[in-house]
């Protein structure tokens, strides 16, 4: 994702000078440095609600520009890309025995690694209809061990996705159905919904575009979990990740290339008090990572551990050597959830 | 008489030598300190400068600490003393990043 069309360090006055013309018209103002696009309309209610906080000029520990690499960082929460077969989430998941759900058809890298989780990717085969619940138990009534624990799971899925035919593989509608199922009582506790198609190298979009009507859909999957949740929300925090930033200056074809640090958007009632975290780096030339990208200098490692650390109650040394396998992070939680 | 002005310029020099040394040693513990937050000044030569003295002045600021009122370098051995205290992870912990407050308002 673009961190500086998405939160623009507006006070920073080589901006404009980097960027001539990939800076939103009206982007509402948070504090004399940044602002935030206009597109993030819930979000910044959430911002004014202390329910909500952004992180700047942060990534992964990666500086490649290759996206393969940068998400299997991203996953595997490990310094080398395809070193780790689990993700930093499956880790803390196994760890504190928490279950989750991958809206996806295939579990992502990054949920792998917890012991109990399933997927949520709704298919329409013509004249499929569900098991019924009875038949199921049947089955699962003639096998044992984990077979048996396997189809008990199977039929508890099915019972909580009757009455919802209408689900779609969208990412909003997803939102919803992670919502829905993240309230339930016995329902998992972790959900992770992917939404594609940031590579925007042209067009990229300021005011309107490719790269903004993204930020529309990323706010209303905000919206949509916190509708989904109800009361649960209160409970929650929402992360959003991304395998890099892109160059800070537009390139000839109105577009961004890949880069490196970029912006993270929190939101949920774990948080008290809202705020933009950030050590900026700066925008002029000799700022940059070399010479074009933004510098990340918050580890978003720590922002995740923070995350892990408020949501499953983990203490933070545990999570850097067993989640992250890295005792040197920062410990981010008092400035995010203090 | 030329014997005593001599001594007199070594003793001199010693305690010159003894205080820049212990000047040094507490500029580097504020810089150490510095070099693992959101203050670092980029360098630690125990040296105390214009980016060392704003650098540890914001750093009090934005913790709450308000005395010395304004850090000078002949504060160092007391500034030094509470870096060195025994809050001092919580201390380190608190200034790692930089935080922008919201005011955003209601009705953004």
């Amino acid at each position: 994702m673009d961190g500086l069309l998405a939160v623009p360090p507006i006070g920073d006055d080589n901006l404009l000078k980097q960027r001539k013309a990939l800076v939103a018209s009206k982007a509402l103002k948070i504090n004399p440095l940044f602002a935030l696009h206009p597109n993030f309309k819930t979000f910044s209610k959430m911002l004014a609600n202390e329910e909500a906080s952004i992180i700047h000029a942060t990534s992964f520990p990666y500086t490649g520009r290759s996206h393969f690499e940068g998400q299997n960082v991203l996953q595997g929460g490990l310094l080398n890309p395809f070193s780790s077969k689990t993700g930093w989430l499956g880790r803390a998941m196994g760890i504190a025995k928490i279950t989750g759900k991958a809206m996806s058809l295939q579990a992502p890298l990054i949920i792998k690694g917890a012991t109990d989780y399933d997927n949520f990717y709704p298919e329409h085969l013509r004249n499929a209809r569900l098991p019924s619940a009875e038949v199921l138990k049947l089955i699962q009534d003639t096998h044992e061990g984990s077979i048996a624990r396997a189809i008990d799971k199977l039929r508890r899925s099915s019972k909580s996705m009757r009455g919802r035919r209408g689900s779609a593989r969208d990412p909003l509608s997803l939102a919803s159905e992670a919502g829905r199922s993240l309230r339930e009582v016995d329902g998992p506790k972790v959900a992770v919904i992917t939404i594609p198609q940031f590579d925007d190298h042209a067009e990229i979009g300021s005011d309107t575009g490719h790269h903004p009507e993204l930020f529309t859909l990323i706010d209303n999957a905000f919206d949509n979990l916190r509708n989904n949740l109800q009361e649960q929300w209160a409970n929650t925090i929402v992360l959003t990740m991304t395998e890099f930033g892109r160059t800070v200056k537009e390139n000839g074809s109105a577009g961004t290339d890949h880069g490196y640090g970029s912006v993270g958007l929190l939101a949920g009632g774990l948080i008290k008090r809202s705020s933009v975290i950030a050590n900026w780096p700066g925008l002029s030339t000799g700022e940059l990572y070399e010479k074009r990208d933004l510098y990340a200098t918050i580890d978003y490692r720590s922002v995740c551990a923070a995350c892990i650390e408020a949501a499953f109650g983990l203490d933070h040394d545990v999570i850097a050597e067993a989640v992250f396998q890295d005792k040197n992070i920062p410990r981010a939680y008092t400035h995010i959830f203090g | 008489m030329i014997k005593v002005r001599f001594t007199l310029l070594i003793i001199g020099t010693l305690i010159f030598s003894v205080s820049t040394a212990f000047s040094e040693t507490n500029i580097l513990c504020i810089q150490k300190f510095l070099s693992k937050t959101a203050f670092d000044t980029g360098s630690t030569d125990g040296r105390w400068g214009e980016k060392t003295e704003t650098a540890i002045n914001d750093l009090f600021d934005q913790v709450g600490i308000s005395e010395p009122k304004t850090i000078k370098a002949k504060d160092a051995i007391e500034v030094c003393k509470i870096l060195q205290g025994s809050n001092n992870k919580a201390l380190l912990e608190s200034v790692n990043f930089k935080v922008y407050p919201v005011s955003i308002g209601k009705n953004p």
